[in-house]
């Protein structure tokens, strides 16, 4: 990150200075004279053998090692230099460390080099120790603006028994230009400028505690007080920090807390492109993954009514397996994983078409588009998977509920795919209704029914599919258009079974889309009903079969979605557009 | 007339029989009471005058006509006041009930600011602290270097109310960075301290530059120079000291072409009451009602035989408001004395047996008397101001007449206030309020001027 941290002072002399400043050179930045460069570059990878190692966490202390020579920084006029006022001699060159990583350089100086920087340092010093009021006075602040940099600025005392009220006043702050970033790096930089500070002010007090032992200030302040003539004119002269902390390695011991501050702050935080908004499926996925944290004891309570209906099964073995899985569908994949590849079931929506044939899709497909609800009876409790794994592709991921295989009938309020053993029975009213469909696998009696076919059909060969529904004319409808359209897709075969799943998505979407407008008409705007018409029409989807399947899909809607269009209540004559 | 309403003169005892020989001779003339007093009124001044002089027993005077012998003079007040309508609207104002609301009314005022500014180390927090805050003045050598702007209010009274602005002396507040217009802008005055124990070239280098700048931002700044620290400085090291800063600070400015500034110099020190007295000049510049409170005082000493009167504001010890005789400092030591001995007297006897109640109150007075024939007199006015005076034993005699006296002025006082309420409630758009340009306080010292 492009970041600079530096320490100040208020001097009793001079008012706010800059003390010391760390800041970051990155690779491409040309530095001087490309002659020179080489040698530099030499000496800093002799350095980093021996030297600091950044990409550690843990604060190194090897100041020794740690300073090398660099290009010496301009010094300031020497008239406003005092002790408290300078962190590094004249002609101290100031220091570097070197990231290999990352080939970027950690520059430390008494002020920034650029005369731009130094301004905005100058400023954030003023503001921070002169300007800016935390309450408590010692504590964590922010402030800044576009022009000058955003600063995150901690102010604190440092014990000096010499000085006015025996403490002086210093900030340690980071300046940033970004300032999301920036407020967002608060807990992190206010943990660890915290720990750096209570370190100074222990060295100092310690000093401050022998020198109070040694001559109490306090008295002999009162003692000279009314003498005119040992009166101080400019009172005493300024120390600098080092000999407040008696500690010759602080400005080293600085810069490696600096510069480690810059890079781990730097890199404790990633960015990542979204590509696009996240689609309805993928709310409604994250809904139920928050939805399953919240029902962790329920799925145990599940399994244990799925492991008591399990005997029942005439398979007992690979129902006991199968049954033990939750019912919810986000955990179906996993069940899928799980299953033996060398099981058959159906593979696509165009096998399974192959499969049923034609008429015998059509009438499944149109069922499944409605959301009546599909009963799979078979012995083959992976053919049941497959076969819904299949069908579901067709309908938004809010919109399919799916029991694999149980014991008893579930009535269709509960899901919309319900997988049965054979001898379970169907309540007659159910097999007489026109919203339920039937598939009835059987086992072929004779294998010359199916003569021809790829091999993928002979895998299912020993199977008969007898596909059966209450209502009688359902074929003589025109059916939905997505219907019309999928089986386009299906019969063409020049489409390969990539491009036609990535057809399914598209149409998905287009629809989902329509569903997302007719729920804002209506349901949000409340409009009456020949406006609805209307729009329907706009829509395309004005036919009977669009409008059932356009009602069931709505609920599908993420809550997302639906309680954001319920909060913001819009002006009637707002139009919106399809996003 | 002019023999009753003039200042009572210290004669022998000859002259003390003659002068009690006349009020007697006037004090006669009223013997008929409140309407006969009204009637000689409306009838004009001469013929009461005759009425008078024919009357010659001494044996018709009383308290009460004595008392009553003095409403002409207040009546004759109450036209200097400005404050309109006549003898009968006085009376009547007397019955009237003063419950003021002494906090609501001015909070939403724009308050005058005052500015602490000089070099580091000069002693402008140590001035701060010492006249607001109560530090002792050795306290001060352990105060922090201020590294910021403290800004405070003052508003102990109806009169004394501002904003004290303490600046740190190391900071250039004229730097593009600051906004120094509007730290000036609303600016009333700004005091500029300098430390006459060091090297004042370079405190005058930037007075010089602090003036100026300033009184481009803002022309109605008063400009107030502390000639402080004086405490260790002789008498003959005091003088020369400042007049060599009157002198080339008056130089800088007139070779700048900037004679109009106009600099107040004030030798001050935190050990002893220097530097009250010259906040408290500062301060009565800033009041607008100055004239009319001082116009009070002067009728008040001249008609009860008072030497001194100070309207103090008992927190800070700041008075806001003398009589026209010259302050000395001794006397004004005395007046600040006496307030402290009230007030912790007041702290130890004066507050209920659960620690409740302030131990300043409507109630407060207070009586000392000194062994040089002098006694000194506090009587609460407001709830924050006070009225300390200096009266000669003989005088202190006729105290009921003082007491009396004392209940007029009180009630002017409150009245000074209630058309203060109505002009802030008219003037809440305005940034400040008017001031009287050039305005030199009562009590100034000659030497000064």
């Amino acid at each position: 990150m492009n970041a600079i941290v530096a320490l100040c002072h208020f001097c009793e002399l001079h008012g706010p200075r800059t003390l010391f400043c760390t800041e970051v050179l990155h690779a491409p930045l040309p530095q001087g004279a490309g002659s020179g460069d080489s040698p530099d570059q030499v000496e800093q990878a002799e350095e980093e053998e021996g030297g600091i190692q950044m990409s550690s966490r843990v604060r190194a202390h090897s100041p020794a090692e740690g300073a090398s020579s660099e290009s010496s920084s301009p010094g300031p006029k020497k008239s406003d230099m005092c002790e408290g006022c300078r962190s590094l001699a004249v002609g101290h060159p100031g220091y570097i460390s070197h990231d290999k990583e990352t080939s970027i350089k950690y520059v430390s100086h008494q002020h920034p080099n650029h005369p731009q920087l130094f301004s905005i340092v100058r400023q954030a010093c003023v503001r921070s120790l002169s300007c800016e009021v935390c309450p408590g006075r010692e504590g964590p602040i922010f402030f800044g603006d576009e022009q000058h940099g955003f600063v995150f600025s901690h102010t604190f005392f440092i014990k000096d028994s010499l000085a006015r009220g025996f403490q002086r006043w210093y900030s340690i702050i980071a300046i940033m230009m970004d300032r999301i970033y920036l407020i967002n790096s608060w807990p992190f930089l206010l943990g660890r400028i915290r720990g750096i500070i209570s370190e100074l002010q222990a060295k100092a007090f310690k000093v401050f505690e022998a020198e109070q032992f040694g001559c109490p200030q306090r008295a002999q302040r009162m003692n000279t007080a009314f003498t005119p003539f040992l009166h101080q004119r400019n009172g005493n002269a300024a120390r600098s920090l080092t000999s407040l902390t008696s500690d010759d390695n602080l400005w080293a011991c600085l810069h490696t807390s600096f510069a480690w501050l810059l890079k781990a702050c730097g890199s404790r935080l990633t960015e990542k492109l979204l590509e696009g908004a996240p689609t309805e499926d993928t709310l409604v996925q994250m809904e139920k993954l928050a939805d399953l944290e919240e029902e962790s004891e329920s799925w145990d309570n599940s399994e244990a009514e799925e492991e008591e209906k399990a005997p029942v099964t005439p398979e007992g073995a690979e129902g006991r397996e199968l049954t033990s899985c939750p019912t919810e569908s986000s955990f179906l994949s996993a069940c899928g994983s799980w299953q033996p590849p060398k099981l058959t079931g159906f593979k696509s929506l165009r096998h399974m078409r192959q499969v049923l044939g034609a008429p015998s899709f059509r009438m499944l497909a149109w069922h499944v588009l409605m959301g009546n609800q599909v009963i799979w009876k078979s012995r083959d409790v992976n053919l049941v998977h497959s076969a819904f794994e299949v069908l579901r592709t067709m309908l938004p991921v809010g919109c399919v509920r799916i029991i694999p295989y149980s014991s008893q009938y579930e009535e269709a309020y509960r899901c919309n795919f319900l997988g049965l053993s054979p001898p379970v029975p169907i309540p007659a009213h159910v097999l007489a209704s026109e919203f339920v469909v039937v598939v009835e696998v059987h086992t072929a009696t004779r294998s010359n029914l199916h003569p021809a076919g790829c091999e993928d059909d002979q895998s299912l060969s020993k199977y008969e599919f007898v596909v059966t529904s209450g209502s009688p004319v359902a074929a003589d409808r025109v059916g939905p258009t997505i219907l019309n359209k999928i089986e386009a897709a299906l019969t063409n075969q020049n489409l390969s079974v990539d491009v036609v799943d990535q057809c399914l998505i598209c149409l998905k979407e287009e629809w989902m889309n329509k569903v997302k407008v007719l729920f804002k008409f209506t349901k949000v705007d409340s409009r009456p009903k020949e406006d609805t018409q209307k729009l329907l029409s706009v829509l395309g989807a004005s036919e009977e079969d669009n409008v059932k399947l356009l009602k069931f899909w709505m609920t599908g809607l993420s809550k997302t979605y639906k309680s954001h269009l319920m909060s913001t209540v819009r002006s009637p004559t707002a139009t919106e557009s399809r996003s | 007339m002019s023999q009753v309403l003039g200042k009572p003169q210290p004669q022998g005892e000859d002259g003390g029989e003659d002068q009690e020989e006349d009020e007697l001779v006037g004090l006669a003339g009223y013997e008929d009471g409140p309407e006969s007093s009204d009637a000689e009124l409306d009838s004009g001044p001469e013929e009461g005058e005759s009425r008078r002089n024919s009357w010659m027993p001494r044996s018709w005077c009383s308290e009460a006509t004595r008392h009553e012998c003095w409403e002409p003079g207040l009546w004759r007040s109450s036209h200097l006041l400005g404050i309109g309508g006549g003898w009968r609207m006085l009376r009547r104002q007397r019955q009237a009930d003063f419950f003021l609301d002494f906090s609501d009314p001015f909070s939403t005022e724009v308050k005058p600011r005052i500015l602490l500014m000089g070099l580091r180390r000069s002693g402008k927090s140590s001035i701060q602290k010492v006249v607001f805050h109560k530090m002792s003045p050795s306290e001060t050598l352990f105060l922090e270097s201020t590294n910021r702007i403290c800004r405070e209010d003052v508003s102990n009274s109806s009169f004394v109310n501002f904003q004290i602005w303490d600046f740190p002396g190391q900071i250039d507040f004229f730097d593009p960075t600051f906004d120094y217009e509007m730290i000036f802008r609303g600016t009333g005055a700004l005091i500029f301290v300098i430390d006459s124990q060091d090297d004042y070239m370079e405190a005058l280098a930037r007075l010089h530059l602090t003036v100026t700048r300033a009184y481009k931002v803002n022309t109605d700044i008063n400009f107030e120079v502390f000639i402080h620290k004086v405490d260790g400085l002789s008498d003959d090291h005091k003088i020369e000291t400042q007049r060599d800063i009157h002198q080339r600070a008056n130089d800088d400015l007139a070779d700048a072409g900037l004679e109009k500034i106009h600099l107040s110099f004030y030798l001050t020190s935190i050990y002893d009451h220097s530097i009250f007295e010259a906040f408290s000049k500062v301060v009565q510049k800033l009041i607008p009602q100055l004239p009319t409170l001082e116009n009070l005082l002067n009728i008040f000493i001249s008609n009860s035989g008072i030497e001194k009167a100070f309207l103090f504001d008992v927190v800070s010890k700041i008075y806001i408001a003398t009589d026209s005789t010259p302050v000395d400092m001794q006397t004004y030591e005395l007046c600040c004395d006496m307030i402290d001995v009230v007030i912790d007297i007041s702290c130890i006897y004066g507050l209920k047996e659960d620690g409740a109640g302030a131990p300043y109150d409507k109630d407060s007075t207070a009586i000392i008397k000194l062994n040089n024939t002098t006694v000194l007199y506090l009587k609460e006015v407001t709830k924050f101001l006070a009225l300390v005076c200096f009266v000669r034993e003989e005088s202190f005699e006729r105290k009921g007449l003082i007491d009396y006296n004392f209940h007029c002025f009180r009630k002017a006082i409150h009245e000074v206030f209630e058309v203060r309420m109505k002009m802030v409630k008219s003037r809440k758009a305005q940034s400040r309020l008017p001031k009287k340009t050039g305005a030199t306080p009562n009590g100034t010292p000659r030497v000064l001027l």
